[in-house]
């Protein structure tokens, strides 16, 4: 019978409303029950860690009051007075709570520490935002400082002392010193988490514009591998350790390449012989780029765009049978278009990609059909 | 407040979308084992995130096979033998065959001897992070913590470093530790050390991943690392730091936690099951997502007893020899031996 009438006190004094009385929700009941005759700290923790406490479970009129102003959605962007008008718009009656809960504690000095403490550190953050400091400037605006920590039963990095207020007041739980310090120690785990919850949405611009800047690079990353030059092993590993070094000179930030070294790769391409037949202008060609470069720069769209490199070819062409080999200079332009010139017995070769050998064999075909065309029409025309 | 991200982080082999799975399902159902469960139930409380990076490392190999074969076709088409450029696109094309090299080794050279991809993978598991956290509600709070594995561990350290790091640039947005580092980091089989690189950080005690009981520096809250004493992996230079690590206010809290466990079950013991399957493993880690007390010295004590009389000792008695054998010594660092050693442990 103790340990029922025990819980039933301890339900009314952890989970009563710090206004006017309101049902919890039913879950929180519950979860109070299933800890009450587990010490008084080990109970608050477990409300805290469920959301009761100023959680998302927490019906309280504070933390409907407090939480009024804070949107599930971060708004698009939100600047830096709506921030700081939203932290307020929890603080305020959190300080007004305070205020009350001061007024009904001024005879015990143990509870009435709790809540003087409280009521120092949120007036810390209040005058912090009003003068629009930032978390860089005053880590009473980190939200993780405001966390209660269960493993160690102490914040973050505030100095409430709880734990020694609950462990000086309740050598026997059932003492009207051990109710009232458990019931300020939830308030104050109360207030505490609605504070840690206005801090983290204040501090959400850290998360966007670092996720932002993230995708970026990400996007850019992508593009490096996938829209400039295939890299071999091989080149992976030169350029891999040029851009180490660059990583190691700038402490572990760099951003990606804007430039790519290019070495014994392997090209295939499309031999073009202007004097040809059409069906036979573009023969399938094979070379090795020994030496080059291919560069570009990075747009807003983290494209690599305007690209354009260079190389030493050497083109195999079929002689008799057997395998020769011309040397040329290849030229590049927007990574896959390239035309390599090649010289032989004085004679030029033309080696060109296959992206543009598409395009020049395409386009020849549209001047050829439209001169076709043309001539037709002329004859038509001349006809009548 | 809002769920607790879980967030799992793979290691080396070849993991597709929903790899975690069974690791989830783990974790779930090892944690419905305990009283605990009863007051905070899991689904209630957390939510995983699983972060994916092996794909980049498969794009990279693909790529290789694909250039190489247009050469190659080029090749046929033209009747050319073009020896040399046929050694180089035969060399080029060889990593995208799926042998156990490519699909595990491969990708932990990739990450410890290329820095672009590196530094790929590094940006991709970032911006997982980071996208999870922003999708939470904005008006809660969200805790979350990092389980990390094998070749996961060591990406993890560098994503964090760069996270957390004072030197961090601007252009990145600033990541103030008070504000959004992970409660707790899980780091299991950690090889973080093995593969550091002066790229990043030479020395990973001295980088920004750390617990630290204060919040304006450190990576985490606490940090627990676990070795299974019989797997040889992350033997070689292996994590061990000092007693005063990071610093001692924070080693008094006990913030940082060494775990070594030595079962075997099988003689897969690098597997990550095999790790959280263990209460040794999973029960540091329950009452850090929770609240200490509730899953108290004596309930553990009976989950440990349950789980060592049902270790099957006889049989892996032969097993344990063969892992002794390849045991390298704390400090070795000759690649020649360490890569022996892998090669062996996984024809085991």
């Amino acid at each position: 019978m103790l340990r029922s009438l025990r819980t039933l006190v301890y339900c009314f004094l952890v989970l009563l409303p710090t206004g006017r009385a309101a049902a919890q929700a039913p879950d929180c009941t519950s979860v109070a029950s299933g800890v009450a005759a587990l010490e008084p700290l080990v109970q608050l923790s477990t409300l805290y860690r469920v959301g009761c406490l100023g959680g998302s479970r927490d019906t309280d009129p504070l933390t409907v009051a407090a939480t009024r102003s804070l949107p599930e959605q971060f708004p698009d962007g939100a600047s830096k007075r709506e921030l700081r008008l939203a932290l307020l718009s929890v603080l305020n009656p959190v300080l007004e709570a305070t205020r009350r809960e001061r007024s009904l504690h001024a005879a015990d000095p143990t509870a009435q520490e709790l809540v003087e403490a409280l009521d120092s550190v949120v007036h810390r953050v209040q005058r912090a935002a009003i003068a629009e400091l930032s978390g860089d400037e005053l880590r009473e605006l980190d939200a993780l400082r405001w966390s209660w920590d269960p493993s160690i039963n102490a914040f973050g990095g505030i100095d409430i002392p709880i734990a020694s207020a609950i462990s000086a007041s309740c050598a026997t739980p059932s003492q009207p010193a051990c109710e009232r310090v458990v019931r300020s120690a939830s308030f104050v785990l109360r207030a505490t988490h609605l504070v840690e919850r206005g801090l983290a949405f204040h501090g959400r611009p850290f998360l966007l514009d670092a996720l932002n800047a993230s995708s970026r690079r990400d996007a850019r990353w992508t593009a490096y591998f996938e829209s400039t030059v295939t890299q071999f092993p091989w080149e992976l590993m030169l350029n891999g350790k040029l851009f180490g070094r660059t990583l190691q000179r700038q402490q572990g930030f760099a951003e990606p390449p804007t430039s790519q070294w290019i070495i014994a790769h392997p090209v295939a391409g499309l031999e073009y012989e202007p004097r040809a037949t059409a069906d036979a202008r573009l023969n399938p060609a094979v070379g090795i780029e020994v030496l080059g470069i291919n560069r570009w720069r990075w747009s807003d769209e983290n494209a690599p765009v305007r690209a354009w490199g260079a190389s030493g070819v050497a083109t195999y062409v079929d002689q008799g049978g057997t395998d020769a080999v011309k040397l040329g200079v290849l030229l590049r332009v927007a990574h896959q278009y390239s035309v390599t010139v090649t010289l032989r017995d004085g004679r030029p070769g033309w080696m060109l990609s296959a992206k543009l050998g598409e395009w020049v064999s395409g386009r020849r075909d549209a001047i050829e059909t439209a001169m076709r065309l043309g001539s037709t029409r002329n004859a038509e025309l001349a006809s009548r | 407040m809002a769920k607790e991200l879980i967030v799992l982080v793979h290691g080396m082999g070849d993991t597709t979308n929903d790899w975690s799975a069974e690791w989830q399902e783990l974790l779930r159902d090892r944690y419905q084992s305990y009283d605990v469960s009863r007051l905070m139930r899991f689904d209630d409380l957390f939510e995983f995130v699983e972060i994916n990076y092996n794909n980049l490392f498969d794009d990279r190999r693909d790529a290789w096979k694909n250039a190489a074969a247009k050469v190659i076709d080029a090749m046929q088409d033209s009747g050319l033998s073009a020896k040399a450029a046929r050694t180089l696109a035969d060399l080029a094309s060889k990593p995208a065959d799926d042998t156990f090299f490519n699909t595990h080794w491969l990708d932990v050279m990739l990450y410890r001897f290329i820095p672009p991809v590196a530094e790929q993978v590094r940006t991709r598991v970032e911006v997982q992070m980071l996208e999870a956290l922003r999708k939470r509600p904005a008006n809660e709070v969200t805790r979350w913590s990092i389980l990390a594995h094998s070749l996961g561990t060591s990406v993890t350290h560098d994503v964090l470093h760069q996270m957390f790091s004072p030197n961090r640039p601007a252009a990145r947005g600033i990541l103030p530790p008070g504000v959004l580092r992970p409660r707790v980091l899980m780091m299991t089989a950690n090889v973080s050390r093995l593969l550091e690189s002066r790229t990043l950080v030479s020395d990973v005690y001295q980088s920004a991943v750390h617990p630290s009981e204060s919040t304006a520096s450190g990576a985490c809250d606490y940090f627990l690392n676990v070795r299974n004493e019989w797997d040889p992996i992350p033997k070689p230079k292996m994590f061990r730091p000092t007693d005063d690590w990071p610093d001692p206010l924070s080693r008094a809290q006990d913030r940082y936690r060494n775990i070594l466990i030595n079962s075997i079950e099988n003689v897969n013991v690098h597997d990550v099951a095999h790790y959280y399957r263990n209460p040794r493993t999973h029960i540091p880690l329950f009452r850090l997502l929770t609240v200490p007390a509730l899953l108290p010295d004596a309930e553990a004590s009976r989950a440990i007893a349950a789980f060592d009389a049902a270790t099957p000792l006889a049989r892996v008695a032969a097993e344990r020899k063969k892992l002794q054998k390849l045991s390298l010594a704390d400090d070795e660092r000759d690649w020649s031996k360490i890569l022996q050693m892998l090669v062996a442990y996984f024809n085991l």
